[in-house]
Order: C-alpha cells, then structure tokens, then sequence
C-alpha cells in the first residue's frame, strides 16, 4: 500500500523551535519543508502545494499573517489549512489570525504532543486534501 | 388861628431892639481899646527911634576909633594894611552922619551934633591925614606926634560929646516907653469894663429871653407831648392872655389841640370797622405765609428727591451706591448716625450690613435676623418702625467715640413685596421723628430699592462670573461655547490656543444631544477627543454648542508604546520558552519510560527534568501575568465572552491545586450550590479563582483547610476562597490589591509569589462588572469573596 505521506510545510524563523516542531512533525510521520520567513514559505507552496501550512506569526520580511492571506488568494493554496504559531495572545491577536483566514491558533510555547495532535487534526477534517503528486 | 392882636412891641422888635443896644455897647468897648492901643503903638515906635539913633551914634564913635587906631598902627608899623580901616572908616563917616542927622529928632540932641560932626571934620583931615603924611616923611617925627597930647585930647573932646548925645536919647527913650506903658494900661481897664458890661448885658438878656420866650415855647411843648401821648384834653394854660407870637401861636396850637380832639372821636368810631378788617387780613396773611411755606418745603423737598434720584440712577457699583443712599437719606432727615442692610448671596441671603455712617460697623451684629429689634421688625411688619429713648440709654460706638442715640427709624426697602434691605437711621438730638419725616424716607427708600436690587443683582453675577471664569480657567480641558455661527462666545484658558484648530475643523452642527469623537490637529500633530454638546436655554436665548477638547496626544502615545512593549517582551520571552519547555516534554516522555524499568539514575533524571519543567512553567505563567497587568493597565485587556459554568470553573480550580494542596498538608474542599450561566471569560474568570485558591493553599499551614464555596445570592453569583492561614493585618489589608505588593508575613515566611495575583484577580473581576473583597481576622484565616452580576448591563472591556 502506497502510503501517501502529507507535506507540512513549517515556517518559523527561531531555528531550535523550528528543529523542534520539525522532528515533532515527523516523528508523527508527517513530510516537513521547514523554511524561515513568509517568502520562503510562499516559494515552497509555489513549488509544491502543503498538505498543512503551520505558520509563526512573527517573522522577518513577511510575517504569518500576510503569508496567510498571500496563500488564501492562491487557487492551489486556498483551501490548505493554516496554523498560526503566535507568541501574542491577547483577543485582538487572535482576531487578527481569524481575520486573515486560518483555521487554528496555537499559542507558545506549545506542548509537542499538543502541536502534532493539532495538525493531524486539520488534516482530519479534510481527508480529501491530500497533497499532489 | 387866633387873629393877630396889634401890640407897640412885637417880640421881634423886642429882639431888634436889645440886639441894637448890645452892638452899640460893643463897638464903644472896642473903640475905647482900639485908640488905647494905637497911642502905645505910638510911644513905642519913637522908642525904637531913639533906639537906632543910639545906635546909630555909636556906630559914628566907632568909626572914629577905628581911623585912629588904623593910623597909629600904620605910624609905628609903617605898613600900608594898617590904613584899610582907616581909609574905611573914613568911607563911612559922611554916610553915619547923614543917618545920625535923620534919626535924631530931639532939639537938644540935634544941636550938639553939628560942633561934633565939625571935630570929626578937622580931626581927620588935620590930624589923621598929617600923622599919615608925616609917618611918610619921617617915622620919628610922626611917632613924637601921635605920642603927644594934641591927638589924645582931641579924641577924649569927641568921646564926650558921643556920650552927651547918647545920654540925651537915652533919656528921650525912657520917657517914651513910660508914655507906651501908661496907653497899654489903658486899654486894659477899657477891656475889663467892656467885657464886664458885656457880661451883665448879655445875662440880663437872656433872662429876658426865657421869661418872654422860653416859658411859653415850654408850654406849648408841654401840650404837644401830652396831646402826642394820647391825652387829647390837654391844652396850653394862660393862652388867651400871652401876648405876641408865643401868644398867637399858643393859642393857635389849642385850635389844633380842639380839631384833632374832634376828628379822635370820629377816628374812634372808624377804627372798630379798620380792626375788624385788619384782623380778617392778618388771617388771610398767616394762611397765605404758612401756604408759601409749605410751597418752597414741597419745593425744596422735590428738588433733593430729583437729586437724590438722579444720584441713584447713575450709580452701578454696589459700595458707592449703598453708601450714598445711606447717606443722602440721613442728610435729608438730618440723622447722624445709620445702618444700611441688603440682603447677601455671599452669606445665604441674609441681610448683612452693606454700609454705615457715623458707627462703628465691628460694634454691630454682621447679620440682621428678621424679627430682631426694631430694625428686624420693620423686616418683618414692611413697615417703617420707630422708637425713642430716654436720654444716655442707646449709646453706640461711632467712630468720633461714644453717642447716644436719641430716636431711632428703620424702613424696609422692598422689591416685588419682598423685603431685600432694611435702611436704619439713628437721630442724636432730642427731635422726634415726625410724619413727614417717616414719608420722606419711605419716598427716598422706594427710590432706592429698583436701583439697590439691581446693583445686588450685578454683584452677584459678577461674583458667579468670576467663580464660573476661574473655575473654566483651571480645567485641563479646553472648553469653548460657539454661537450658531461658530463663533466662541465663551473659551477657557486652555481653549484659547486651540481657537485657530476650531476654525480650521469646525465644530460640526450636530443634531443630537451629544457627540464625541476625535480629531486631530494636522499641524502639531496633536490628537483631541473632542465633545460636543448642544446648549439651548430659550429664557436666556442662548444657543449654540458647547465644546470639551481633550490632549489625548501622550495617552495614546504611551498606549501604542506599551502595546509594542508588550508585544515584544511577549515574543522574546516567550520564544525561548517554546524551545525550552518542547524539548523538555520530548526528554521527559523518553525520561519516564526509561525510569520505568527500574532504573534508580534514570528515576532521578526523570525528577530533575520534572523540577525543570515546574520551574519553565512557573516563568511561562510570571511573563503571562506580567502582560496581562501591562494590559489592564493599558486599558486594553480583552475579554473572550461566552456562558460561563462557574460550577465547572471551580471544580477543576480545586481539582488542579489539589496536588499542591496534597504536598502542603492542606485539605482542599469544594462546597458548590445550583448557579445559573454567567456571561463572561471562562478562562479569565478561572484564573481569578486559581489565583485565590493557589494563595491559600500558600499560606495555610500543614493540617489546615481552605474551602472552595460557590453560592447564589440574590441576583449575583458569589465564589468564596476561605482559609485557615495566618491572616493578614489591616494596614496590609488596604495595601492588598496594589500590584507586586506582597505582605511582611509572605516575605518573611519566604511563601514564593511576585504579588501580581491578586491584582490580576480584581481587574478580572471588575473586567465583568464585580466585586471582590477580603475579610481577615489575625491569624485566624482570610477569606476571599468574588461577586458576579448574574444579568450583565453592557458588555464591558476592562
């Protein structure tokens, strides 16, 4: 059986969180393309759609939100689930994540476990988004 | 008039007559005195006649000598200078002998002169000449002349008959003042026996005067006074026989004595009709002076009312005008002392004094109570009252020292039927006041009181409108009033440098009652929350909007820097943490599997990373908390609305201590009635009974017990954390919810905490509209109470 591996595509611009969610991710099986800014992470969608984007909220030359919203206006990538990472957790942090259109919030520091659990959960919900060949 | 009777002597001819004579008797006096004189003027005359010839003769004799002496000087000298009185002399011998001759006139004398004027002849020319004229020749010879006889004997000769002469005239001369003397006496025995008949002659006359003149004239004089004194009977006695003039005229006078006697009688009757009439027009005359008398009174009296009116209208100032009432009342009913009292917003309308003349103003009550002496009644009654006292009884403090007041008027000056002053006036002299009096200052009172009401009025918005002015003034906001047009009637200090901002952003002409927004001043840069208002007051037609600015410039700028602030200690302290507590989750699970085979090291580590994680977490929820002041004292702290189960919040707060309560030594129990939803943030409502619950579990000590309740009471939710610690003083109490405030006990017993979790707790609790509060006995436990409204007014951000 051809087991079909989802692509998630981190960015987070600190290098020991992003090593950290990136073996968390794979430990739970998942294929990572680890990048360390908004640009980077547009490139890498470019180049292969995510089955799952998880997304840092601060970071340099373009932040989580407006990578967010650059990939919602994507055909490929509008329907690809979005996680923010975010540091700030006051209400008008969240409204903002929401108003730039991703489907969950995880706040840091985040527990591994609960991280993995969360993705896999976007992923659940749309059994029929699978990454491209 | 009696006809004249012809009599030989008149008393005219009387008087002629004896005037004659007295002339006749004068001039003889007169005539007697006059020759009497002349004859003694006479003798005298040829007295001073022998006199000059005596004289003159000795000038003669001296002339002589003086030849001689000059020649014999000029013998013995020979020196021409002792000729000069000789050559003189001889000069003036012809002229003294013609002068001799003419004043000699005696026969006796004149026949001796010419035998001497003829032995001055030859003695000069014969002898003086020859000595001169030899003294030439021969000084010897000439000195042997003049020593011998012939020159001595001929001067001795001449010397002789000068003295014969002269006793000759002196003889003339005593004979001639004897005859002078005897004329002088004469004439004095013809003065005295002039003016001894004289004398007798003019005494003997004027007794005949009196008797034929006098008397009679006495008579009639006598008659005329009497007559003049009312007695018309009286008439002059012996009339009929007097004779003369005095006789006629006596006569004469008792016909007018008779006449005027007649026309007394039909005067008399006369005079009863003229004293009626008199006394009917003296009448007349009395009410026509006491009518003009009362015309210049009311004359006079309209005038200084006029004046005093005119005074009053013109005056605005309060002072002055109270004092001038004050005073021009006193003047017009002569008062010399007075109290002026006006009613006074400033001592809650009570009448105060508001001026005083000639008292002390200290010595009085500041306040007069209505009903309060006479001045209180005349409050009361609107009525003027008097009132008299006996001398010395009212003494009052003037200024000029001690005063007794003798009557005292106090008139109350109304407005609109309403008393607003009393105008009090004291009198020293003993004059009561009368009618009039009372009238006229009731007149000068109601004059007074429009003016005096007004000014009253004008104080006291001058006092509101510097009360309002100062207090608009010290407001940190600037506030402006705008007409309809826009343009500001009234603006505060502040407001006065943002007046070009309202004319470059106008006010916008709202409809509603209120509106408030910002705006912001493009040039400074300055950000104004601005309100606005409509103001609409029809009675004092004032429209317009009222508008409040307030520089929220450095409020927003210190809020947009703690937000940064925030954000940032959020990111950078939170970013490592990520790192930190991840990786220890992923060596903890690897830790804990491998502790559970057994192994003591393994055991260990595992404990250790345990003691790493608690601690990772401990600083993971200080920088939350740290935040989350920094929000609420930003004032942005949010809430996440939903129902909330309170229930459900407290059994896992208890639940989630219990671990830590179980370590302490602490039994944790949890008493929880039915309590209906609660709107509000699940988390944060947790949060604030973890935070309460952790801290009693702290300071209880091991064995104690700390008790969860959660209750209804009435229409609030209550949640009750009570423990069994060591209680917390009062002075610590009041200090309890200020931020890293922690207590000496807390310290001192080394209980971990920051002081940040009460506060936390209170600004969650008031975030939804409650209360909490705290009740603690020393050392007797503490026990903290949430209240929460179970029907929320608003959805409120803290």
């Amino acid at each position: 059986m051809n087991v079909i591996v989802p692509l998630v595509l981190l960015a987070e611009d600190d290098e020991d969180v992003r090593a950290l969610a990136e073996l968390v991710l794979r430990r739970e099986g998942f294929e990572v393309r680890a990048v360390s800014d908004g640009e980077a992470a547009l490139a890498a969608a470019a180049e292969r759609t995510p089955a799952v984007a998880v997304l840092d909220v601060s970071m340099p030359r373009m932040d989580g939100l407006e990578t967010a919203r650059r990939l919602r206006e994507r055909a490929e990538t509008r329907t690809v689930p979005i996680m923010l990472l975010t540091a700030r957790v006051t209400e008008a942090d969240r409204e903002r994540g929401r108003q730039a259109g991703v489907d969950a919030q995880l706040d840091k520091p985040f527990s591994p476990a609960v991280l993995a659990e969360r993705v896999r959960a976007l992923l659940d919900d749309r059994p029929n988004r699978g990454s491209a060949p | 008039m009696s006809t004249p009777e012809r009599h030989p002597r008149t008393l005219t001819q009387q008087l002629t007559i004896a005037g004659l004579v007295f002339g006749l008797l004068e001039v003889l006096v007169f005539a007697l005195l006059i020759g009497a004189v002349r004859s003694a003027d006479h003798a005298n005359q040829r007295t001073n006649g022998v006199l000059a010839a005596v004289q003159s003769v000795s000038d003669l004799e001296k002339s002589v000598i003086d030849a001689e002496t000059g020649m014999r000087g000029y013998v013995i000298t020979g020196r021409d200078q002792f000729l000069q009185p000789t050559n003189a002399a001889r000069a003036a011998i012809p002229g003294q002998e013609r002068l001799v001759r003419r004043q000699v006139r005696s026969p006796d004398e004149q026949a001796l002169l010419d035998p001497l004027f003829g032995d001055i002849d030859s003695y000069l020319t014969q002898w003086v000449d020859h000595a001169v004229t030899l003294r030439r020749q021969s000084t010897t010879r000439a000195a042997n002349l003049i020593e011998g006889e012939e020159g001595k004997r001929r001067v001795d000769d001449m010397r002789a008959q000068f003295s014969a002469i002269r006793t000759g005239l002196r003889s003339d001369a005593a004979e001639s003042r004897a005859a002078a003397h005897a004329s002088v006496q004469r004439a004095v025995v013809a003065a005295v026996a002039g003016l001894v008949i004289s004398a007798l002659l003019y005494t003997l006359y004027n007794v005949y005067i009196g008797r034929s003149i006098v008397v009679p004239v006495r008579r009639v004089a006598i008659a005329a006074r009497r007559i003049a004194g009312g007695d018309r009977a009286a008439r002059v006695r012996g009339a009929g026989a007097a004779r003369g003039e005095l006789g006629a005229m006596a006569r004469s006078f008792n016909e007018m004595a008779d006449a005027l006697e007649d026309r007394d009688h039909e005067l008399e009757a006369q005079r009863g009709e003229v004293e009626s009439y008199t006394e009917e027009l003296e009448a007349q005359r009395g009410e026509l002076e006491r009518t003009i008398a009362a015309l210049d009174a009311e004359k006079t009296r309209v005038q200084m009312t006029s004046a005093f009116g005119e005074a009053v209208a013109a005056e605005a100032g309060f002072a002055p005008l109270a004092h001038l009432i004050l005073n021009g009342v006193a003047d017009a009913v002569g008062c010399e002392a007075g109290v002026l009292y006006v009613r006074d917003a400033r001592r809650g309308g009570d009448l105060a004094i508001a001026t005083v003349r000639g008292v002390d103003a200290a010595s009085l009550p500041e306040i007069l109570m209505p009903g309060d002496g006479l001045a209180g009644r005349s409050a009361v009654e609107l009525r003027p009252v008097m009132g008299s006292h006996p001398p010395e009884a009212m003494r009052l403090r003037t200024l000029a020292g001690p005063a007794a007041v003798a009557h005292e008027m106090h008139v109350p000056l109304l407005q609109a039927g309403e008393v607003f002053g009393v105008l009090s006036l004291g009198r020293l002299s003993d004059t009561p006041f009368g009618q009039s009096d009372v009238v006229l200052v009731s007149h000068l009172a109601d004059q007074s009181g429009v003016a005096l009401s007004k000014a009253v009025v004008l104080r006291e918005l001058r006092r509101r409108d510097t009360i309002t002015r100062a207090v608009l003034d010290a407001a940190p906001n600037a506030i402006a009033l705008l007409d309809n047009a826009g343009h500001p009637v009234v603006a505060n200090e502040p407001m006065r440098e943002l007046l070009p901002l309202l004319r470059e952003q106008p006010v916008p002409d709202i409809d509603q009652e209120v509106v408030r927004d910002e705006m912001q001043d493009q040039a400074s840069g300055r950000i104004f929350t601005r309100y606005v208002a409509r103001v609409q007051e029809a009675e004092v037609a004032l429209y317009g909007r009222i508008v409040v600015l307030s520089d929220v410039t450095a409020r927003r700028e210190a809020e947009r820097m703690k937000d940064e602030f925030s954000a940032l200690v959020s990111h950078e302290l939170r970013t490592p943490l990520t790192s930190i507590i991840g990786y220890l989750e992923l060596l903890r699970s690897d830790a804990d599997a491998e502790a559970d085979g057994g192994d003591p090291a393994a055991r260990q580590r595992a404990q250790f990373l345990a003691v790493v994680d608690r601690n990772a977490r401990r600083l993971l929820r200080l920088v939350g908390d740290l935040l989350f002041v920094a929000q609420v004292e930003a004032g942005s702290l949010s809430l996440d609305e939903g129902d909330v189960d309170l229930d459900a919040v407290a059994r896992e707060s208890v639940e989630a201590a219990a671990p830590r309560a179980r370590d302490g030594g602490v039994e944790l129990t949890l008493e929880s009635e039915p309590v209906p939803l609660v709107r509000g943030d699940r988390d944060r409502l947790a949060q604030a009974l973890d935070n309460l619950v952790s801290n009693a579990i702290k300071f209880t000590p091991d064995g104690g017990r700390v008790t969860v309740r959660l209750m209804r009471e009435d229409d609030r939710a209550v949640l009750e954390v009570q423990d069994a610690g060591i209680g917390i003083s009062q002075a610590d109490l009041e200090q309890l919810f200020q931020r890293f405030f922690r207590t000496q006990r807390a310290t001192s017993a080394a209980i971990p905490g920051v002081g940040l979790g009460l506060t936390i707790a209170q600004a969650i609790v008031r975030g939804h509209e409650g209360h909490i509060s705290v009740q603690s006995m020393d050392g007797q436990g503490t026990t903290f109470r949430i209240e929460l409204p179970l029907h929320r007014t608003a959805q409120v951000t803290a």
